[in-house]
């Protein structure tokens, strides 16, 4: 028993050591774990913490950055929304849902139908809602697939290319419209419709698990305005542009119109100027041979009467040819020796006694014009065209000036260029009137008759001038009384003939003392009898012929000083008649021909100087112009 | 090492031999703290060498027969401590390819500072080869959870071993359909 209860409790003594050594090292083991629990314990708070910590600055963080983008969305005027393709869930920003006008609606969900009602397609105006539809469904089918494919890192722009390198799906995407536009309902009651453009991003995103379409929205209203606007102003103005273009053809065709008026006008008058030369002619020369002798005085106006008016209707017929010519470039210049002096003594003489009648004075002066030499002797010009502008202005002179006087300065400006003043003490000419009177009755409204001229006259000096290389122009008198024209020209000297200066005189004699002998080969018989007429009062002997044939025939036969030739005569006209007195052997080929013509042109003159004329006179022939003639080729 | 390594060794000789085997081993190989073991703890790895050594004395069996016999048995200590890694692997071959990450991610979530060996299965025609490494000297206890598993699934696997593949530190295993 003892032995057994002695046993026992040795047994016992050994199994209860390794219970107490299990027990301590499981207490140990506790204790230990305890310990590393505390501190792991520890160690996780104060992880959580910061993690906490780390949780409220990424919120902040995060507040902050959704409160940027919802600023940026709203100063740069879009709105998003991001689509849940599979939930059917939506989330709009608050600028979206403020352009959409769909306020405090932040999800929208719900299957969209275009009959039914949702809160986004009733914003749209109703004949659009079913686009809108159609637009959203084929989105969302389109999400669907990326995420059925598995396709991640896909993204169907609409603005940009997808950027996944080798993406699968871009190759099937090219049809899918990603970019719409339409119209909502006004915001406000009253305002109009809205327009709004929607780009679509359709996605799969990996992360998440999620098909997405994330959709920017902006309202594009004012950019349509302002396009169409610039639109509409495009218009107008190109419609102005035709009208402008249109109205230019239509003046240049009312131009052309007149132009040709004026130009046949023109012809017109020259024709008929010329037809009633012929006539004039007899009556004019009829006038001249009257004798006044043993006439009553109320007779004697009456013939003074007679032959004013027919020096004005022969001035107008001139004038009127002139301008034809002038306006048909048709005239031309001739170029002989003139000595300057001379000349305007003699051209300003004639107008000396119209001017004493009027009690007016009339004085030619030399002057200096800022060039200091003495203007040249002889000079080469066209002694007619250079008269006819002295004439006009002196004239006009003369007959617009009731007191006073006429003063005609003339002077070089330049070595080789001189002008000669007008100066009166008339009326004077309004300033803006002064250029207006150099234009020929084509452009005028009124022609001057009432002073007895046909107005065309300072048209016809600007022609002559600007033909000859000048100016011409007017201005003020001095002190502001009176007119002063004037006229530039530039000039060729020349060395003049030593011969002494002629005396006046209207008896033309040979040098040998003897009467001149004149043959006069014209056909129209009063043309003959004026010429006759005329040539007696200058003391001449004249045979009379009645065409060319005849005229050859009388040189060859008779003795003559100088032949008279009219151009067109039957038979044998002037210039053939002329070549043939050239050709006939003897002196008698030397006799001076002096052409008889109707015509002024230099262009009609040509056939008889180059047979061999050496002078000029014009019909209706005037009795100073037939005595210069005569006088220049017979001494 | 983690203390379940070690607390676990001490239950399966306790289990597998008695109490008194296992106290006396632990005694024998005059630990620091004297046996005492935390799951959550960590300890030199030479302190579960030291005791292996020891009970081969005590039973006077091989090393390796005793580091497998552990091997096997802990496999299925492990699938009632840890069920959630099991979950969603219905064969052994689909769980031992996973295995290196289990060990990396899963283990390493409840211990930080474990040191998992490193266990790579790979398919090689019919076969799996299992490749262990580790610094520590545990190739049998290796190849002891791999039949564990094996045999926790139900596979019908042989395990062949490559001879030529060095010492305790690393080992390769071929598993072949029987
Ligand atoms: C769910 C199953 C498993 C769990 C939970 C698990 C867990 C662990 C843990 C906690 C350690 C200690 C590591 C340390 O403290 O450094 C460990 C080590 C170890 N594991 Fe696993 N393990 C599992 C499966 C396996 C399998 C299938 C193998 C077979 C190859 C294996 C081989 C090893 C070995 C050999 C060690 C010893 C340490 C070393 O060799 O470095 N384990 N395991």
């Amino acid at each position: 028993m003892d032995a057994a209860a002695a046993m026992i409790p040795e047994e016992v003594e050994a199994e209860l050591a390794l219970l107490r050594r299990r027990l301590a090292r499981s207490e140990a083991a506790r204790a230990e774990a305890e310990a590393l629990l505390e501190v792991k314990s520890r160690v996780l708070a104060q992880a959580n913490e910061q993690l906490k910590a780390n949780r409220e600055h990424l919120r902040i963080e995060l507040g902050q950055r959704t409160r940027q983008l919802l600023e940026a969305q709203r100063v740069a005027g879009f709105g998003t929304m991001i689509w849940d393709a599979e939930a059917f869930k939506g989330e709009m920003s608050p600028h979206c849902q403020a352009l959409l006008g769909l306020h405090g609606l932040a999800a929208i969900d719900g299957v969209m139908s275009v009959d039914g009602s949702h809160p986004m397609l009733d914003r749209v105006v109703p004949e659009e809602r079913r686009k809108v539809f159609e637009f959203s469904k084929r989105l969302t089918i389109r999400a669907l697939e990326l995420k059925r494919s598995g396709v991640a890192g896909h993204k169907d722009t609409s603005h940009q290319v997808c950027t996944t390198e080798d993406c699968q799906t871009c190759a099937h995407m090219a049809d899918c419209d990603r970019m719409l536009e339409f119209r909502i309902i006004g915001l406000s009651d009253g305002e109009p419709n809205r327009m709004i453009r929607a780009l679509a991003e359709t996605s799969f995103d990996e992360d998440l698990g999620r098909a997405l379409v994330f959709i920017t929205v902006q309202d594009i209203t004012r950019e349509i305005e302002a396009a169409n606007e610039a639109d509409a102003l495009r218009q107008r103005d190109q419609r102005r542009m035709r009208e402008l273009e249109q109205l230019a053809v239509e003046l240049r065709a009312a131009r052309e119109v007149a132009e040709r008026a004026n130009a046949a006008k023109t012809r017109f008058l020259a024709m008929m100027s010329h037809d009633i030369r012929t006539p004039m002619n007899g009556v004019i020369g009829m006038l001249e041979l009257f004798d006044d002798a043993g006439l009553s005085e109320s007779q004697h106006e009456m013939l003074q009467l007679m032959r004013s008016s027919g020096d004005q209707l022969r001035m107008l017929l001139d004038d009127i040819i002139d301008l034809e010519q002038a306006e048909s470039g048709k005239l031309t210049l001739a170029a002989f020796p003139l000595e300057v002096g001379t000349f305007l003594g003699t051209s300003i003489g004639f107008w000396a006694r119209a001017a004493r009648n009027k009690g007016l004075t009339l004085q030619l002066e030399r002057a200096a014009f800022g060039y200091d030499r003495p203007l040249v002797e002889w000079i080469v010009a066209d002694r007619y065209r250079l008269r006819q502008i002295i004439d006009n202005l002196v004239s006009n002179a003369v007959k617009y000036t009731k007191r006073g006087g006429i003063v005609v300065r003339v002077g070089p400006v330049a070595e080789n260029r001189f002008r000669f003043e007008v100066i009166d003490t008339g009326i004077g000419i309004p300033p803006e009137r002064r250029a207006e009177i150099f234009v020929d009755f084509g452009q005028l409204h009124t022609v001057d008759v009432q002073a007895g001229g046909s107005g065309l006259g300072l048209a016809i000096c600007r022609r002559i001038v600007d033909l000859m290389g000048g100016t011409i122009g007017v201005e003020a008198g001095p002190g502001g009384i009176g007119s002063c024209f004037w006229v530039e020209l530039p000039f060729v000297e020349v060395d003049g003939p030593t011969a002494a200066k002629q005396k006046e005189e209207k008896r033309l004699r040979r040098f040998d003392g003897g009467r001149l002998r004149v043959l006069v080969a014209e056909d129209v018989e009063t043309n003959r009898i004026v010429a006759r007429g005329m040539l007696g009062k200058l003391g001449c002997d004249v045979d009379l012929v009645t065409n060319g044939e005849e005229a050859v025939e009388a040189v060859r036969n008779g003795q003559f000083d100088v032949v008279l030739m009219d151009m067109s005569m039957p038979v044998l006209d002037g210039p053939e008649a002329t070549r043939r007195i050239k050709a006939i052997p003897g002196a008698v080929s030397r006799t001076p021909i002096i052409a008889l013509t109707a015509y002024s042109g230099r262009a009609e003159l040509a056939p008889m100087m180059t047979a061999g004329a050496i002078g000029v006179v014009k019909k209706p022939i005037v009795l100073e112009e037939l005595y210069r003639a005569i006088r220049s080729v017979c001494h | 090492m983690k203390g379940v390594i070690f607390s676990e060794l001490i239950r399966w000789v306790e289990e597998s031999y008695s109490p008194s085997v296992a106290d006396q081993m632990i005694r024998q190989a005059q630990l620091p703290g004297n046996g005492s073991y935390t799951s959550v703890g960590t300890y030199p790895h030479v302190q579960a060498l030291a005791m292996i050594g020891q009970l081969v004395e005590i039973t006077g069996e091989p090393v390796n027969a005793l580091a497998e016999a552990y091997g096997y048995w802990l496999s299925a200590r492990f699938a009632e401590l840890y069920p959630q890694f099991f979950v969603g692997f219905d064969d052994a071959i689909t769980f031992l390819k996973a295995i290196d990450g289990i060990h990396q991610k899963e283990v390493t979530k409840l211990y930080p500072d474990a040191l998992t060996p490193s266990v790579i299965a790979e398919v090689d025609g019919q076969d799996l080869l299992v490749s262990y490494a580790s610094h520590r000297p545990f190739a049998e206890v290796a190849h002891g959870l791999i039949r564990g598993y094996i045999g926790h699934f139900g596979d019908d696997l042989v395990i062949l071993r490559d001879e030529t593949t060095p010492g305790p530190h690393a080992a390769r295993f071929i598993l072949q359909r029987k």
